[in-house]
């Protein structure tokens, strides 16, 4: 039998797991998604979201929210041009209390239940990577392979060995290891498409319920990085000269699962047949301040969620959410606890 | 200019007298010692799963020069009323057109149903028109396809593109290594010379039939 995610210290083992992973990480930061940039501006739901769900943010009235964009390392060290997930969370500040939606730009998840994750993050562990045979180039040339990058100076350890081996063995975490593997840096986080990853659980005003999976799509287009060189900071420089110049905007859309579809399994994706709908707009307009201030500490939670937009028996979901308040109480964040500090 | 027409043509040599044949040698060898299964589908139960389906038949001209061509064209255009007609009668149909692609007239169409009953659908509104198309095709199938509509249905489905679906590593189920995988996908590719990569939908999850009656262009 699977244990709650409140159960057993799992928030605390997933959190040291995470904080193994990256050997540089720095007390008060965040373990994963450890540099981050915020934005302000509101959000305009669609005529459309208020029929498939009752919760405050769709009903039709402008609702201010800040956004914190963020890479996926857990190392403090800013390093836009790396090859990483970036994430995007979103705080819907409603009268009633916040809501946050929590997106990254991976399609799907690695990890099925929370001990997969917590399998996961210690297989990603860094080791020092072993110097490949002379001839591996040629090798994985005759096998039909891709040829693979031989280590640098600036990464004499890492985890990918690791994950890959995880993957080889566990066949869930494979389109989940690749997607997060092969993710190329972007020219500017307005210009990504992030996924929830994770089902949630929408009821409309006639009590249905409708199991639903949300993407901020960039109205920008998503583009890839292909110059280098690039500073270190590049992505938060980008943003910063956006905002100057006009507001970023990005569509959520939701879509419908169908009968048959994985509700609680995130490491599967819905095949694309399915209804898509326009939940609405989110337009934003200026930074949330400069520098680690108020948004690095504020908490976001993929579990905060409100009446009519609940979350799905996805028990990596509630992992998730336990870890988030746990490490947020360990960094000392603003508005950690779910239900209170709001 | 002149360095780069060299270096390009050079490379184009290259190419075809020793990259080319030593990847198909390596196809070969690859395919008898870890051979790959073409992948099959899982039947589900939700409604889209029906929807929007879509059919790429690539059919080679037995006469691929202008003039075949240009034969096979007109054959299509002689048919246009019977094409849009028989379309229209059938009902599921979003969408469907003829292409000349390399030597191949293609018939792409997007479609509600299974494709089976697609297929004897529109054998039987227009199929007048697919025996006169099937002059022009090598290989054809039997005709007329209305008499002859299970070898219709297997030519079909020998010549319609196979189509991927979902990520890399769910088309491969068995493979043991990530390492693999793009070998296994130029296994798969040597199988299938015509495939369909992916497919956008601006509005998934509704039929023909909806799409119609929600837009009030039908009744």
């Amino acid at each position: 039998m699977v244990k709650s995610p409140r159960e057993g210290g799992l928030s605390e083992r997933l959190f040291d797991a995470l904080i193994d992973d990256f050997p540089d990480h720095r007390p008060g930061t965040r373990p994963v998604h450890a540099v981050g940039i915020g934005a302000d501006g509101y959000f305009v739901p669609s005529h459309v979201a208020r029929r498939f769900t009752t919760a405050d943010h769709f009903q039709g009235d402008r609702v201010q929210v800040t956004v914190r964009f963020s890479n996926g390392s857990g190392s403090p060290v800013e390093n836009d041009p790396a090859l990483d997930i970036r994430g995007m969370a979103t705080k819907f500040l409603l009268p009633s209390g916040p809501t946050d939606l929590i997106m990254s730009s991976l399609p799907v998840f690695f990890s099925r239940t929370p001990q997969d994750f917590l399998d996961f993050a210690g297989a990603g562990e860094p080791k020092p990577v072993k110097a490949l045979p002379r001839w591996s180039c040629l090798t994985d040339r005759l096998r039909l392979r891709q040829p693979r990058t031989p280590p640098g100076p600036d990464t004499p350890d890492n985890g990918v060995a690791g994950v890959i081996a995880y993957a080889d063995d566990h066949p869930f975490a494979r389109a989940g290891t690749i997607a997060a593997l092969t993710q190329p840096a972007p020219t500017s986080y307005a210009r990504v498409t992030y996924h929830a990853i994770h089902t949630f659980r929408l009821t409309d005003p006639d009590g249905n319920v409708h199991y639903c999976r949300f993407t901020w799509e960039p109205v920008a287009g998503v583009r890839p990085e292909t110059r280098s060189g690039l500073p270190e900071d590049y992505l938060h420089t980008e943003l910063k000269q956006r905002l100057m110049r006009a507001p970023v905007r990005f569509v959520l859309r939701a879509v419908v699962g169908g009968q048959g579809d994985a509700l609680d399994d995130p490491t599967v994706g819905w095949d694309t047949t399915r209804l898509r709908l326009v939940m609405g707009e989110l337009v934003l307009t200026e930074l949330a301040e400069e520098g680690g201030g108020a948004s690095e500490r504020l908490s976001f939670n993929p579990t905060r969620v409100m009446r009519g937009f609940e979350v799905s028996g996805d028990l990596v979901l509630a992992a998730r959410g336990a870890a988030y308040e746990y490490s947020c109480l360990e960094r000392g964040g603003v508005g950690c606890q779910l239900g209170r500090g709001r | 200019m002149t360095t780069t027409r060299t270096d390009s043509w050079t490379q184009v040599l290259i190419g075809r007298v020793v990259t080319q044949p030593m990847e198909w040698l390596l196809v070969q060898f690859w395919k008898r010692l870890a051979p790959v299964k073409t992948p099959t589908w899982a039947w589900k139960t939700a409604p889209a799963d029906n929807l929007q389906q879509c059919m790429n038949l690539v059919m080679p001209l037995a006469d691929k020069t202008a003039v075949g061509r240009a034969k096979a064209a007109g054959a299509v255009a002689a048919n246009v009323d019977e094409i849009f007609t028989g379309l229209s009668n059938v009902g599921t149909v979003h969408f469907a057109r003829f292409d000349l692609i390399d030597g191949n007239l293609c018939m792409f169409s997007v479609y509600d149903g299974d494709l089976e009953n697609y297929i004897r659908d529109f054998i039987s509104v227009f199929g007048s028109v697919f025996d006169a198309l099937m002059e022009f095709v090598e290989h054809k199938p039997p005709t007329p396809c209305r008499l002859n509509p299970e070898a219709f249905i297997d030519w079909v489905n020998a010549h319609d593109a196979f189509q991927i679906r979902g990520d890399v590593p769910s088309l491969f189920p068995n493979e043991r290594k990530i390492a693999n995988l793009p070998r296994d996908v130029v296994l798969l590719l040597e199988q299938h010379p015509n495939v369909q990569l992916g497919r956008y939908s601006a509005y998934p999850g509704l039929s023909a039939a909806q799409i119609r009656l929600a837009t009030g262009v039908d009744w």
